[in-house]
């Protein structure tokens, strides 16, 4: 019994010891003679790859596409819908590894620890041709992991046209344009929701109050990386992320939004606005095809209902993101083989493939040197709207806060929260998760 | 005669040493092993050694930002007292537990005393009302939130009786934790009840009949002789109903994931979100006040109801 004891102990202080070398970060250095620069030559007949499950037909075309032209045979893995950054943060920390990684471009992928597990792409061809996204997402400490080929999510209001003309409404611009929308529709047109508010689906709670309102304060001074270099806080006097959650507060106050605020899906939202029984919703504009959907899968229909503006606190300017779906990394397997493939297939999806893929996507290409698609109304009006006043969304790279944000917000509609006390809250997070990450100045 | 007596005296002489034999320490003592070593090595490998890790990870800057992992004494779990998730989560959690396990058992043996007695109708509804366990907890969470929401039927069944209904069980924050317990209670009552039926079964037909002899009515038969002999039965339904809801955590993720705000933030719930943001440090120190809670609170619960049961 004693030498069990004692075997057990051995056993028991064994792992303390392998514990103490992160799983989670075991890299490997033995395939760094891979070339980064483009040439890298497709030298397995295999790849893995780990997606997210709500990837339009057009990403996944494409790997229909490299398939058919390279004859290499891609396994496709949906991480889960509903937990799809803690099913791949679970799987990557026990040091499973896909070939390729479909994931954000946003600081969620900094917790990938991506200097000792992914390929620096840097020196790839395609990041000369989309340097202006690369200097804010998809890299870290100055080298780039991430190739985007899809174009970025804009972030605003999605308005029912017909509602609008009706009742002699013009697009807003600023937050005081939606407070009139919605004075005038609580008067003339009572049974019409002006604001639909998805509490229930959570993320979307965070569109109108942050990524809408401070896109004007992203724009001006870039006031996320002042946040960062601890220039400024939340919390702190003339805040505008405070005057933000007071004019969203405010919002609901004065019953702009549907009763259900706290509880409803952003997917009863898009069936409300498409059929007119709400005026606006606020959603990224990657969701258009769920309106579509809901309008009979009719473009011409759907470009007749749907219009998207983007007010924010001092005119419009619209908040963009990077898309997960078409974002890619390229992880350390220890399969030089396997990895000169995934290498490929980025170098093939930013070139040769790249052109179809902007054709069947329907959006404005990301990447230098592709030719536009001819597409008109909602799309047109994104396009015009990325070209014209955008903003990278305040909350991409502020570690720690940006995954607490949602709950915040429904802390708030639920009347359980103020605006100060989100915002204490926010600084909080964010200061606790910037000294863990080991952020420059923290 | 003699050989009758001797005869005895000579058989029970062999089987004492044999059994000073056994009882000896010798090769033979070990024979043991082989059966439980198994149990041993699972034992060890699941259940010993993550907790000792766990221990020690709560204590250590364990992010997915970094490849070391360091020794951080009680920072992990400064922060999350800070951040004021640490009490947030725990009083909720507390709260979350007493009001499943007081549901879950007062629900229960109601149950239990309507559907003791074996017959084709009980039997019927013994396996309706065990239904539910047989469910996945998640799917339970899904099914009760449509059924939950401001439009949903619940709404308009009360609507029935008070047009225009619409209260958010979810949204609320004054209803949300007893909703979450109330869907734990329906998840897992069938289990209970059919403890408390087995435990109500057990009890001598001749006790109950005496009682009702002596004059006594359905209540004092029920609390003077029933409930006491019940001891056991209700030991074991509240300490697995109250520490089963201290480890509470897909039923509520499917339904608010902690929300709205932290109103139904379950230190599971928190550990989840840690994870799921690379903080794995954290994760750990929340794991380890799980722990920590269950001892704390589950072992004077244990004692004090094992003591009733002697006493009573």
């Amino acid at each position: 019994m004693k030498r069990f004891i004692a075997a057990s102990a051995v056993a028991a202080v064994a792992g303390l010891a392998a514990a103490c070398s992160n799983p989670g970060a075991s890299g490997t250095e033995s395939s760094s003679d891979v070339p980064t620069d483009g040439t890298a030559e497709i030298q397995a007949q295999e790849l893995t790859v780990w997606v997210n499950p709500a990837d339009p037909d057009a990403v996944m075309n494409v790997w229909t596409r490299f398939e058919e032209e390279t004859g290499v045979s891609v396994e496709i893995i949906e991480m889960p819908a509903d937990a799809f950054e803690s099913g791949v943060q679970t799987r990557w920390t026990s040091g499973e590894r896909p070939d390729i990684l479909e994931y954000h471009a946003t600081s969620l992928f900094w917790a990938l620890n991506p200097e000792q597990n992914m390929y620096d792409l840097s020196n790839m061809p395609f990041v000369e041709r989309e340097r202006e996204v690369l200097d804010a997402a998809g890299s870290l400490n100055g080298k780039v992991y991430a190739a985007i080929t899809d174009s970025p999510s804009l972030f605003g209001i999605f308005y029912n046209k017909k509602v609008f003309e009706e009742y002699g409404l013009d697009v807003p611009e600023t937050f005081d344009d939606l407070s009139s929308i919605c004075s005038t529709l609580q008067d003339e047109a009572p049974d019409v929701t002006p604001i639909w508010e998805s509490g229930g689906s959570g993320w979307s709670t965070q569109i109108v109050p942050g990524l809408m309102y401070m896109s004007t304060a992203q724009q001006d001074g870039n006031w996320a990386q002042q946040v960062l270099d601890q220039e400024t806080t939340f919390d702190g006097a003339d805040s505008p992320f405070v005057d933000g959650l007071t004019r969203y507060k405010d919002f609901q106050d004065e019953g702009c939004f549907n009763s259900d605020a706290v509880t409803a899906q952003f997917e009863d939202g898009i069936a409300a606005v498409s059929g007119g029984d709400a005026a606006m919703i606020a959603l990224p504009t990657g969701l258009i095809d769920q309106f579509q959907a809901r309008l009979d899968d009719d473009l011409e229909l759907t470009n007749e209902t749907i219009g998207f503006a983007y007010p924010s606190a001092g005119g419009a300017v619209s908040a963009w993101a990077p898309n997960v779906a078409g974002t890619w990394y390229v992880p350390r397997t220890g399969d030089p083989e396997r990895e000169s493939t995934a290498l490929a297939f980025i170098q093939w999806a930013t070139e040769e493939g790249y052109q179809d893929f902007v054709d069947e996507s329907g959006s404005f290409p990301i990447l230098e040197g592709a030719d536009a698609p001819d597409v008109s109304g909602f799309r047109a009006e994104v396009a015009d709207a990325y070209e014209e006043s955008t903003a990278y969304a305040f909350n991409s790279n502020l570690v720690g806060f940006n995954v607490e944000f949602p709950n915040y917000m429904t802390g708030l509609l639920s009347g359980a929260e103020t605006p100060q006390s989100v915002a204490e809250q926010s600084q909080t997070a964010f200061e606790q998760a910037a000294r863990a990450a080991g952020l420059p100045g923290w | 005669m003699t050989s009758t007596t001797e005869a005895p005296a000579g058989r029970s002489e062999a089987p004492a040493s044999s059994v000073r034999r056994r009882l000896r320490p010798g090769r033979a003592d070990r024979r043991w092993w082989p059966f439980a070593a198994p149990t041993i090595v699972l034992t060890v490998a699941f259940f010993i050694l993550p907790f000792l890790l766990n221990i020690y990870f709560a204590f250590t800057q364990w992010t997915g930002f970094s490849s070391v992992i360091a020794p951080n004494g009680l920072d992990n779990f400064r922060n999350l007292a800070d951040s004021g998730v640490l009490w947030t989560a725990t009083r909720v959690t507390v709260t979350y537990a007493v009001i499943a396990m007081l549901l879950q058992n007062v629900i229960s043996l109601g149950l239990a005393l309507l559907m003791q007695n074996t017959s084709p109708v009980n039997s019927f509804f013994r396996a309706l009302f065990f239904l539910p366990v047989l469910i996945s907890p998640l799917a339970a969470g899904y099914i009760w939130s449509a059924i939950l929401e401001p439009q949903g039927p619940l709404n308009a069944v009360i609507g029935l009786v008070s047009p225009g209904f619409d209260h958010a069980w979810l949204g609320d924050t004054r209803t949300v934790l007893a909703s979450v317990a109330f869907i734990d209670v329906w998840k897992w009552s069938g289990i209970v009840t059919l403890v408390y039926i087995a435990g109500l079964n057990a009890i001598p037909q001749s006790l109950v009949e005496a009682a009702r002899i002596d004059g006594a009515g359905a209540w004092k038969i029920f609390w003077l002789v029933k409930f006491r002999l019940l001891a056991p039965a209700f030991t074991f339904s509240v300490v697995v109903s109250f520490l089963g809801a201290l480890n509470a955590f897909d039923i509520i993720q499917a339904t608010t994931r902690g929300g709205p705000g932290s109103a139904s933030l379950v230190l599971n719930v928190a550990l989840y979100r840690q994870y799921a943001g690379g903080f794995f440090g954290n994760a750990s120190a929340i794991s380890l006040t799980i722990a920590a809670l269950v001892v704390v609170l589950g072992v004077p619960l244990i004692a004090a109801l094992r003591r009733r049961e002697l006493e009573g």
